[in-house]
């Protein structure tokens, strides 16, 4: 089994070329650990290579570390064709890791003139970037444009112009190739595999060691573990804090339904609300909603920030006690104090909820009776 | 229809001896003659202008408990993200951080939720396509939600209306609007101009800027019925040329067909001098934008794969990039804004590529890795001006630092601060430009917006 793990790019010498070619290109990955297991899987891949088998690379706990593909097939364009012969590397959550030239082997451009360092390079980059503009081209557009105003694309849109940044300078084609075939459909094969040997251990794994874009796919998946330990509660909520904003949101919202009944979690989310930035405030209320109770000292910790809060945010938490039905008296007194403030719109809010509480307690009536008078004379 | 002739006879029956007495049949009432509804409210608060800033502006000014009124003379809210159909306002993050949030990104995080659309993955660097991180939604629940947001606020809405004279008063301004079967006197405290034109600041007797030739105007629609991959590009973009060369095609009107039929008509037409300032010159951007999309389909349709081409949907008005700019207490300069200059009055973030569209297309200019421009309060407040802020493209600004603030993200950030230091200054009978940095930061921060803050 190679190790192909953990190492990013490693130069060797390729006899065939003659000079010093670097033909291993990895991205950092989240597993140092070497796998010591091969699964492989026959597949549609949906594209027009001649291989059909995805290897699934897992480690002594079952955890996969890596997919590959053995490419090989042609690259054909006004009838002259290239050879491609070389490995392809998948993350475990799709995203692509790498490639690599089988020994002697070597890329080459339409002219046959071999792939110079830079031009592996920038091969490499291109295809880690999933959000290429190659995507929305044809294969048949890939005519590269130089310099005609009338080509000048008139919208804020990808031109031909611009696509001649995102190929290899004379392999528009080898390049185009490969990126569809690194985010085509063997992506989602790859995820789908990891999804069904996601547990515990390796969500952990990811949010520990992987990029935001693994954060994300784990946290996303979370939900669905049969359990979490502590150490991993721990790293969600740290993860809920992050200035992220994309992976702050998935681990505010991952939580499962039977943790988000816990006091804890649920203390984690009003403290996002009294600490976090305005979105973070915002979806963590939004997962108040989601438990059938809140907890007493989730209520206590709210009522305690209604004060502070404006506009949509305070419509929101009034919302989410209305609907939880919170009509303890001291709470219900307490935002009947709200009452009194000079924000029409907040004391408002405020009016509006009491009027669907409806409590028979003589001194929020009196407040809000105070209240109605003082809008009537406005 | 026996019927009809017959109700036909006994009118001009009765008619030859009748004297102005109408006759009134089963089921008519007879309705007293129609008057103009003439009537003076008061506010302390009035937007003029419910497009991308004056919605943001308005729902800002309701919730920090001002009496406000907004003014809008066409039948919906949103403007450009909604009636203009360009339903892509970003852009809300830069170099993996949010810089403007708030009010209008509420609106567009509900619109995306509401429509389960995505948004983008702004964790990734958009390199020179910042159109990665721009958020599509659906421009009709937009403009509902907008609405809904509007009325919750407390605002009092006046559409079909429009400013016909602003006068100063004592405490602020005297607005006279003209609507169907109204007219209506407003007075103000504080008048917010997101007419996005500079309508208002015009007509309130400050000076406004003008370019003498300005960016063109796009007629927003989506074409469909061909499928992309058996399309004969070169004998297309031939046969266009031909046409171009007949006089029969306008080159300038959509400089790639190629582009055209990729992007399926969004966002591909320029319309030159497209103005929506006054009645006239919107009617006559309009027309030329209509014409030009008749022209292109029928071209299309002439062609092999083309033949079956659709016109899936057209909106109602034009989009328009540049009209007036209003002389400001500062104005941003390319400079300023290429540099991310931050000032001690910045008031909201704005980040776009400087986007100049031309007869010969555009080439977005990028920003250097890390920098995100900011908007000093002063920019919204024409020069010599009380209680008169603007928000929207047309603040103070040269031609090329406005190709980039005038994009929606910035108009909302804009629309909420301008909105807050009016609430400020309404609360505390200051001017908006005397309310403290302090409590204007604050006050925008806690409804979600986010102030730059200057490195020290």
């Amino acid at each position: 089994m190679k190790r192909i793990m953990g190492m990013a790019l490693i130069a060797f010498v390729s006899e065939a070329a003659g000079q010093a070619v670097p033909i291993r290109y990895l991205l950092p990955s989240v597993s140092a650990d070497t796998g010591v297991n091969a699964v492989l899987f026959e597949e549609d891949f949906a594209d027009s290579t001649y291989s059909n088998i995805l290897y699934q690379h897992l480690d002594r706990d079952s955890i996969p570390v890596f997919y590959e593909r053995k490419i090989k097939t042609s690259v054909c364009f006004d009838g002259k064709c290239r050879l491609l012969d070389m490995s392809v590397y998948w993350k475990p959550t799709g995203g692509y890791l790498g490639f690599e030239m089988p020994q002697g082997e070597f890329l080459s451009k339409t002219d046959h003139e071999p792939f110079r360092a830079e031009d592996y390079e920038k091969l490499h980059a291109i295809l880690a970037d999933s959000l290429s503009p190659l995507a929305d081209y044809s294969f048949f557009e890939l005519v590269p444009e130089t310099g005609n105003p009338d080509q000048v694309d008139a919208v804020s849109s990808a031109t031909l112009k611009d696509i001649v940044d995102f190929i290899v300078p004379g392999a528009a084609f080898t390049t185009y190739r490969l990126w569809h075939l690194v985010h085509g459909r063997t992506r989602q094969l790859v995820s789908a595999h990891s999804e069904r040997l996601l547990n515990e251990k390796f969500a952990l794994l990811l949010l520990a060691k992987g990029s935001p874009g693994d954060q994300i796919w784990g946290l996303e998946r979370a939900g669905n573990l049969q359990a979490w330990g502590e150490l991993f509660l721990l790293r969600v909520m740290r993860l809920g804090e992050s200035e992220n904003l994309n992976l702050a949101a998935a681990a505010i919202r991952s939580f499962p339904d039977r943790l988000l009944e816990t006091g804890e979690v649920q203390h984690f989310l009003v403290q996002r609300i009294e600490k976090g930035g305005y979105p973070q405030k915002k979806m963590a209320l939004a997962e108040l909603f989601k438990p059938e109770k809140l907890c007493d000292s989730t209520v206590a910790g709210l009522v305690e920030l209604i004060p502070e809060m404006n506009g949509d945010l305070l419509a929101d938490a009034l919302a989410l006690l209305f609907e939880k039905k919170v009509d303890n008296l001291p709470v219900i007194r307490k935002l009947a104090v709200l009452l009194d403030g000079n924000n029409r719109y907040n004391s408002g809010k405020v009016y509006s909820f009491l009027e669907k509480v409806n409590s028979s307690d003589a001194e929020i009536r009196k407040k809000m009776a105070e209240y109605k008078l003082r809008r009537a004379k406005q | 229809m026996t019927e009809k002739i017959k109700r036909r006879s006994a009118l001009a029956a009765l008619g030859s001896i009748s004297f102005g007495v109408p006759t009134i049949l089963k089921g008519e009432r007879l309705s007293v003659p129609y008057r103009v509804d003439k009537k003076t409210i008061k506010t302390e608060i009035l937007v003029i202008g419910g497009g991308t800033a004056g919605v943001v502006a308005a729902i800002q000014a309701g919730r920090a408990g001002r009496k406000t009124v907004l003014v809008e003379n066409g039948s919906q809210l949103g403007g450009v993200t909604t009636t203009g159909g360009v339903n892509f306002p970003g852009i809300f993050f830069a170099w993996g951080k949010q810089v403007i949030g708030g009010i209008g990104w509420e609106l567009v995080q509900e619109a995306v939720a509401m429509n389960d659309d995505p948004l983008p993955n702004v964790s990734v660097p958009h390199g020179r396509q910042h159109w990665r991180h721009q958020v599509r939604v659906n421009g009709q629940l937009y403009a509902l939600l907008a609405e809904e947001k509007v009325l919750d606020a407390g605002v009092e809405v006046r559409y079909y209306e429009t400013p016909v004279s602003i006068k100063p008063t004592k405490n602020g301004w005297q607005v006279t609007t003209i609507g169907k079967g109204t007219e209506t006197v407003i007075e103000t405290n504080q008048l917010i101009d997101c007419t996005g034109n500079a309508f208002a600041t015009a007509m309130a007797g400050f000076p406004v800027l003008r370019e003498a030739d300005t960016q063109p105007g796009t007629l927003q629609f989506r074409l469909s019925g061909y499928d992309l991959d058996t399309l004969d590009f070169k004998m297309i973009q031939s046969r266009y040329e031909e046409e171009v060369r007949k006089g029969n095609l306008v080159k300038k009107e959509f400089l790639n067909v190629a582009g055209l039929l990729r992007n399926y008509g969004d966002n591909v037409q320029h319309i030159a001098g497209a103005d929506s300032t006054t009645s006239e010159t919107h009617t006559s951007a309009n027309l030329r934008g209509r014409a030009s999309l008749m022209r292109m389909l029928r071209f299309l349709r002439t062609l092999p794969g083309l033949e079956k081409t659709r016109l899936q949907d057209v909106q109602n008005e034009i989009a328009v990039r540049e009209t007036f700019r209003i002389d400001g207490q500062y104005l941003i300069t390319h400079e300023d804004y290429v540099t991310g200059k931050v000032y001690d009055d910045a008031v909201s973030y704005s980040y776009y590529p400087i986007d100049l569209h031309d007869d010969k297309g555009v080439i977005p200019r990028h920003l250097v890795e890390g920098v995100v421009p900011t908007i000093p309060l002063r920019a919204l407040v024409p020069r010599g001006s009380r209680n008169f802020l603007v928000a929207g493209r047309c603040l103070s600004s040269d031609r090329l630092a406005n190709s980039a603030l005038r994009v929606q993200a910035s108009c909302m950030g804009m629309g909420q601060a301008a909105a807050a230091a009016a609430a400020l200054a309404c609360a505390s009978g200051k001017t908006p430009l005397e309310v403290p940095h302090a409590d204007l930061k604050n006050l925008l921060e806690t409804h979600g917006a986010i102030v730059p803050v200057k490195n020290t």
